[in-house]
């Protein structure tokens, strides 16, 4: 799980924010607290996008599908990046470094807090 | 198996008739003989394989089945995974009719132990009075007393014991000689002693016969039924040696300290004998409970599927849904399942937790409310609220478990909120004290010095939170309250709540008429036509006549100002009367990650103890 520090922590909702209004999403709700900001948005085909900020920064995506008739969802093919221990019961908090997304500096140019 | 094997003629249901072939010419002699101490060898052999068969069993559905499924494909492995899990339940069968074998045979012993007391003292009083107690059972009693007549000793003789007591009345005619009535005491008692352990011998003969599984290796539905009528039976012979001890009527933390204090044995006995009462006691561990509840789950399977009334089908649906879920092979980060409680009377119970409630700093517990009732529609969408609750909830901060609670009967109107049974609070005030009491345990269990519990309340389930805080003491551990889609909860204001009007949540979407539904008084026209298949007049009728006006249901509207809750944000819901029709699917959409995921992880962040974080809406 990379580490999103603070400081970019604003580029990152601003890209994904850019990125869903140009691909047509309509955004439904936003949280703005500075520590558990959150995005919630809907597509034109009706599944439910998100990201929230939790604990210790940790970024989640999710996507909900409209409904479908109750049905087995295969495993993913392919192999997570980082793969949770089997015996892990909760998932971990960020501890993968990247030199740009877990940098101690606002990105040049990009105000913190997004728009 | 080598246990029961070893235990000669005490060891399988023939064995009753070692014991069994006394009753009909018990004597006191035999009666004295009986060695107790081999009958509690025996159960303690079927005890072992009880425990062995558990472990068996522990072991396929933990490790074996995973390993299979995580690292094998294809058809050979689910055939494998299949005859495993026919194993499993032959093991799960083994173990519970070998615990309750072992009861029975204590429980035999129990009971004769108490009756050789009786003869032992009985022979122990003739001996001091140098009385003969014959074969028979009569006494004879030497010469005593002075005549009324001659001055000289009465006569001795000799009294037949009376097994009855009071079928037999003393004359008080024939001057008595003192002997007599004490001959005659120890008599009776040594009749009686005798008697009633020919009972217990012919009793528990019938129940141990009984306890005998179909021949094959299946375990079918039928088997579960006989194995439920078995518990049954052997709960009803052992209700003096066990039952007594379960302290129903102690708080949590008495019953946490009476668990504690048992053997391994006494622990095992209970399980056996009465998982359905253990796996419901507040203040028993969560990993106890849930041992006893999954154990119950199959005895209360094979009970239904011994039956085929509507009421039983539908409850069976949900039984084997449950038992679908507590079975699934767990992906990583999936939180483990763990079962609360478990039970058929009323509109059925259900208490299951995702994330062990004893651990986890963070315990949020959620109560349904209208039309829930244990079938198969309960056993996936509520349920699934519960999971989807403690997946968020773990996202946010300390480990959390998310509890959905069944354990009242929540009124049940296919007319929506029109009908009587809605609009009385007695339903919510049954089942308020009953979630009290489920946090009380959970409170006391907790092995955190300080655990953050939220208590959320959907629907009627608001009302019945809002009842529970009314009991003495509110309902202990709680700090956080959350009311979505609430018809009032039955007090006016955030703060006769007991945590605080700061700690008092409320979700109302904007579309959702069960939280704008008027007041009692105001709703005259209204309530007749307030019917989920046809709200709408009801809800137009009610908010033109009650414009401004902020009473609902049962009492403040909790999304009111004047109530003093703070309002968290929620999707609107879709609109009443929208381009699909009538719509009343806002009320039900607080829970869904899809309909509304801002609602789902604005709980979640409450039931972190991140409370500060989530975004308020404006008060109505």
């Amino acid at each position: 799980m990379t580490v999103i520090s603070a400081q970019r922590r604003g580029s990152l909702l601003g890209v994904v924010d850019r990125y869903w209004r140009n691909s047509g999403y309509r955004m439904r709700t936003v949280n703005n607290h500075v520590d558990a900001p959150a995005m919630y948005a809907e597509t034109k085909d009706g599944f439910a996008v998100s990201l929230i900020v939790a604990d210790k920064g940790q970024v989640h995506f999710d996507v909900n599908s409209p409904c479908v008739s109750y049905s087995e969802v295969a495993d993913s093919p392919r192999q997570a990046t980082a793969p949770l221990d089997p015996e892990a019961e909760v998932i971990p908090r960020p501890n993968i470094h990247s030199d740009f997304w877990s940098a101690q500096t606002p990105e040049v140019g990009v105000t913190v807090g997004g728009d | 198996m080598s246990g029961p094997g070893g235990l000669g003629g005490m060891g399988g249901p023939g064995g009753a008739s070692g014991i069994g072939g006394l009753g009909a010419t018990l004597t006191w002699a035999k009666l004295r003989e009986v060695k107790c101490a081999e009958l509690e060898e025996a159960a303690d052999g079927w005890g072992r394989a009880s425990n062995r068969a558990d472990a068996a069993r522990d072991r396929i559905d933990t490790q074996l089945v995973n390993d299979l499924r995580r690292t094998q494909k294809g058809e050979a492995a689910r055939a494998a995974v299949r005859r495993l899990r026919r194993l499993s339940m032959n093991f799960q069968y083994i173990y519970t009719e070998c615990g309750l074998l072992r009861t029975a045979l204590n429980s035999l012993a129990h009971e004769m132990k108490a009756q050789q007391r009786v003869l032992r003292g009985a022979l122990d009083d003739a001996a001091a009075l140098k009385f003969t107690v014959h074969a028979d059972g009569s006494v004879s009693y030497p010469d005593a007393g002075e005549g009324l007549v001659d001055g000289k000793p009465l006569a001795g003789g000799r009294a037949s014991g009376v097994p009855n007591p009071g079928l037999a009345v003393p004359s008080g005619l024939v001057a008595p000689n003192p002997n007599a009535a004490k001959a005659q005491d120890i008599a009776d008692r040594v009749a009686r002693a005798v008697r009633a352990a020919g009972d217990a011998d012919w009793r528990y003969a019938r129940i141990l016969r009984g306890l005998k599984a179909e021949e094959g290796l299946g375990v079918p539905v039928a088997t579960w039924t006989d194995a439920a009528g078995d518990a049954a039976a052997v709960r009803q012979a052992a209700g003096g040696y066990l039952r007594q001890g379960i302290p129903h009527d102690a708080s949590p933390a008495e019953r946490k300290a009476w668990w504690a204090g048992l053997t391994d044995e006494q622990r095992e006995e209970y399980l056996a004998v009465y998982p359905d009462q253990i796996g419901n006691l507040d203040g028993i561990p969560a990993l106890v409970r849930d041992a006893a509840n999954r154990d119950n789950l199959q005895l209360l399977m094979g009970k239904l599927a011994g039956r085929d009334d509507e009421d039983a089908v539908t409850k069976l649906a949900a039984l084997r849904e449950i038992d679908r879920q507590l079975r699934a092979v767990q992906k990583p980060g999936d939180p483990p399942i763990y079962l609360l409680g478990i039970g058929d009377q009323g509109n059925g119970r259900a208490i299951v937790s995702y994330g062990n409630p004893d651990t986890s700093k963070n315990v949020a517990a959620y109560v349904p409310g209208l039309n829930t009732s244990l079938d198969e529609e309960f056993a996936r969408g509520d349920l699934g609220r519960a999971r989807d609750l403690a997946i968020a909830s773990n996202r946010h901060g300390e480990s959390a478990a998310a509890i959905t609670w069944l354990g009242y009967d929540a009124p049940q109107s296919p007319d929506g909120w029109g009908t009587l049974a809605v609009a009385g609070g007695g339903r919510a005030e049954d089942g308020g004290r009953s979630f009290s009491g489920f946090m009380g345990g959970l409170a006391v269990t907790n092995e955190h010095a300080d655990p953050h519990m939220t208590a959320i309340g959907h629907s009627y389930g608001s009302r019945t939170v809002g009842a529970a805080t009314q009991q003495e003491g509110g309902i202990p551990g709680v700090d956080d309250i959350v009311f979505v889609g609430s018809p009032g909860v039955g007090v006016d204001s955030a703060d006769e709540l007991g945590v605080g009007r700061g700690h008092v949540f409320v979700g109302a979407a904007a579309n959702d008429v069960v939280t704008k539904l008027p007041s009692k008084g105001q709703a005259a026209v209204g309530a007749a036509e307030m019917l989920f298949g046809g709200p709408a007049a009801a809800y137009v009728v009610g908010d033109l006549a009650d414009r401004g006006d902020d009473d609902v249901w049962f009492g403040k509207d909790p999304a009111s100002e004047s109530f003093g809750a703070r309002r968290f944000e929620v999707g609107d819901g879709p609109p009443l009367v929208g381009p699909a029709g009538l719509s009343v699917d806002a009320h039900s959409q607080y829970f869904d990650p899809v309909a509304d995921k801002t609602s789902v992880d604005n709980m979640a962040l409450i039931a972190a103890g991140r409370s500060h974080m989530v975004r308020v809406e404006e008060l109505r």
